[in-house]
């Protein structure tokens, strides 16, 4: 008879217990990773090679990548480069894979790449300074997805819409190249059947916002890259599921380092048609773009001698 | 014999639970209050947030909370991009697919509210779309939902006016007096506020009505539906049709109102979506000032959004 006293008593605890389970929506963050203007990060191990390093003494080098952007690398290379003759790395190119950031993970992949090397004979001199230079190129990819609103009736304010059109701004996404503007625009045109329709066009710009290079993704396994190759940018997109064309395309970016970098604009045209009596509503903007990238970092050293 | 009471029992309740019309105390002050239908969503649907892959639901309750009866209403869902939120597809259950963009639901919600009705009557529909597709790389999509409802609607209001043949006899006590009538409202989105009451020398009553946009929406003409509620111009939009205008009761005469030229049958509200109609009446020959009710009706197209945000999350 108590335990059936005490029955709903128990239902109902279980009942609040679950209700606490349930997430409202300020308790689930939900992470956005394509945050950022920084694609790979390298530096040297410390001590790898250490600061001064005597004549004919091992000494690795070492570097540490880590996938700080949105997008996964596959089949990067980093290469080291010395004077041979005074620090030499027996080893000078390691091929990596590190996956970024995600959804699921704040935080990308991290690896450390050694290269054994030793130093040279310094015969007369009592010591030397030397750099050593590590390039990291790997494909590269930049996902910028933004909210836009699409505004059939841009002239018509008569009723509360349900959102309103701007140009759009960012900083980066996950990624050292970023689209930093969006300025979108209402075609208005015919169609086949003779109705007025609208075509959703946008003016992009693009710009590099992180410290290296820019190539076409197919130099990076090439011994040399040329003049042409630099500043290539693959341009696809989407708005909500229907498909962007996007002239010029590839855009080639702004390489002069001694003018003021404004970004290089392309125009992304819908592949389809919004009727005026669709109305307004938000879409969603996604841009993808498809380069490699080139970066370096170097440290000075000091060999000496051993008498 | 325990059967017996127990089912004498169950039927007293059952008795007690029913509540007619008639049941209820009637509300003699109905006819005011400024809202015509009333949507509300329901309760999580939508959610503030659901997953990639989830239907989107919509629950929406729609009362006609005025009184009149709304035989001629649309519903719009708006906001939402058809290419990542399918309208289209199986449904729940007693649930439909949401309207295309540009597309509507139409309803009708006949009664309204009544000395014994202090609601009006009520529709609920859940609308649910198929499965949502976000495009690849996109960690969430803002969808501001915005619910717009378009219908025909109709004010009706009366007034009782003092007709004075002697207006300018002040000595002899009179049955009563002319003056302005403060109205409030009736019911309806669109009120008669005022009636403005001038004596024309004993020959004629003149009786400015003044109406009013009170219901938070927008007021448009009523032969104008299709544009509703995208495409509401300045040519359309603050406009009432003035259905008729009558003196009621023995011995009613005539009425007869005055338009701006070009706009014939039709009101235009100004700034502060007020508007005035003014129309005459002859006073009759009596023996002392008598009072009349004038009945006016109006008719009109309403439109009213509601709107919420519901994030789509990427899983």
């Amino acid at each position: 008879m108590k335990a059936a006293a005490l029955l709903p008593l128990i239902a109902a605890l279980l009942l609040i217990s679950g209700c606490a389970g349930v997430m409202g929506p300020g308790q689930q963050p939900s992470y956005n990773p394509y945050q950022g203007t920084v694609g790979l990060s390298m530096s040297f191990v410390p001590n790898a090679p250490p600061d001064q390093v005597y004549e004919q003494e091992q000494a690795p080098i070492g570097v540490q990548i880590e996938n700080d952007g949105a997008d996964d690398i596959q089949g990067g290379i980093v290469k080291v480069i010395t004077e041979n003759d005074i620090f030499k790395a027996q080893k000078t190119e390691a091929v990596f894979d590190l996956k970024g950031r995600n959804l699921y993970s704040q935080q990308g992949e991290q690896k450390v790449l050694m290269f054994p090397a030793q130093a040279g004979d310094l015969k007369d001199f009592t010591s030397m300074d030397t750099n050593i230079i590590a390039t990291a190129c790997y494909r590269y990819a930049t996902h910028y997805s933004s909210e836009v609103c699409i505004d059939p009736y841009p002239f018509d304010q008569t009723m509360a819409k349900p959102c309103t059109s701007a140009t759009l701004t960012s900083t980066g996404s996950g990624a050292p190249v970023a689209v930093t503007k969006v300025d979108p625009r209402m075609s208005p045109q015919q169609n086949g059947f003779g109705e007025q329709v609208m075509v959703p066009q946008f003016i992009v710009t693009i710009q590099q916002v992180s410290d290296g290079e820019v190539v076409n993704p197919d130099t990076c396994t090439q011994s040399t890259i040329s003049r042409t190759d630099y500043g290539t940018v693959y341009i696809s997109g989407e708005l909500g599921n229907v498909p962007l064309q996007c002239t010029p395309n590839p855009v080639i970016l702004n390489q002069d380092p001694t003018a003021v970098d404004q970004g290089t604009i392309t125009r992304c045209t819908y592949q389809g048609e919004i009727k005026q009596a669709e109305g307004v509503h938000n879409s969603l903007l996604n841009l993808n773009l498809q380069y490699g990238f080139s970066q370096r970092i170097a440290k000075s050293i000091k060999i000496l001698t051993t008498q | 014999m325990k059967k017996l009471v127990f089912l004498l029992v169950a039927a007293l309740l059952i008795a007690g639970c029913t509540q007619g019309p008639s049941k209820q105390p009637a509300n003699l002050n109905y006819m005011s209050g400024s809202q015509g239908l009333v949507m509300e969503l329901a309760n999580g649907m939508p959610p503030a947030y659901i997953y990639n892959g989830d239907r989107l639901s919509i629950g929406l309750t729609l009362t006609n909370a005025g009184t009149s009866q709304l035989t001629d209403g649309y519903l719009y869902i708006a906001g939402y991009d058809p290419s990542i939120i399918d309208p289209n597809g199986n449904t729940a259950t007693g649930s439909l697919p949401l309207p295309q963009p540009g597309t509507y639901w139409h309803f009708t919600i006949p009664q309204h509210r009544t000395q014994y009705d202090n609601v009006g009557g009520q529709v609920f529909q859940q609308f649910q779309s198929n499965y949502i597709t976000l495009p690849p790389n996109t960690p969430s999509y803002l969808v501001p939902l915005t619910i717009y409802a378009c219908y025909v609607y109709e004010t009706h209001a009366t007034a009782t006016v003092c007709f004075d043949p002697y207006p300018h006899n002040t000595e002899m006590d009179k049955p009563c007096i002319t003056q302005d009538v403060g109205l409030g409202s009736q019911g309806a989105p669109i009120a008669v506020t005022n009636v403005a009451v001038s004596n024309n020398g004993g020959q004629t009553v003149r009786m400015i009505f003044t109406i009013q946009n009170v219901g938070g929406g927008v007021v448009f003409n009523l032969n104008d539906m299709q544009d509703c509620p995208s495409n509401i111009g300045p040519d359309v939009r603050d406009t009432v049709t003035l259905s008729s205008v009558s003196l009621v009761g023995n011995g009613a005469g005539q009425i007869s109102c005055s338009y701006p030229t070009g706009n014939s049958g039709n009101i235009r509200l100004g700034p502060g979506e007020t508007g005035t109609i003014v129309c005459e009446a002859p006073i009759a020959r009596a023996a002392a000032a008598y009072q009349r009710t004038v009945q006016i009706d109006l008719t009109y197209g309403y439109a009213q959004y509601i709107k919420q945000t519901v994030e789509i999350r990427s899983t």
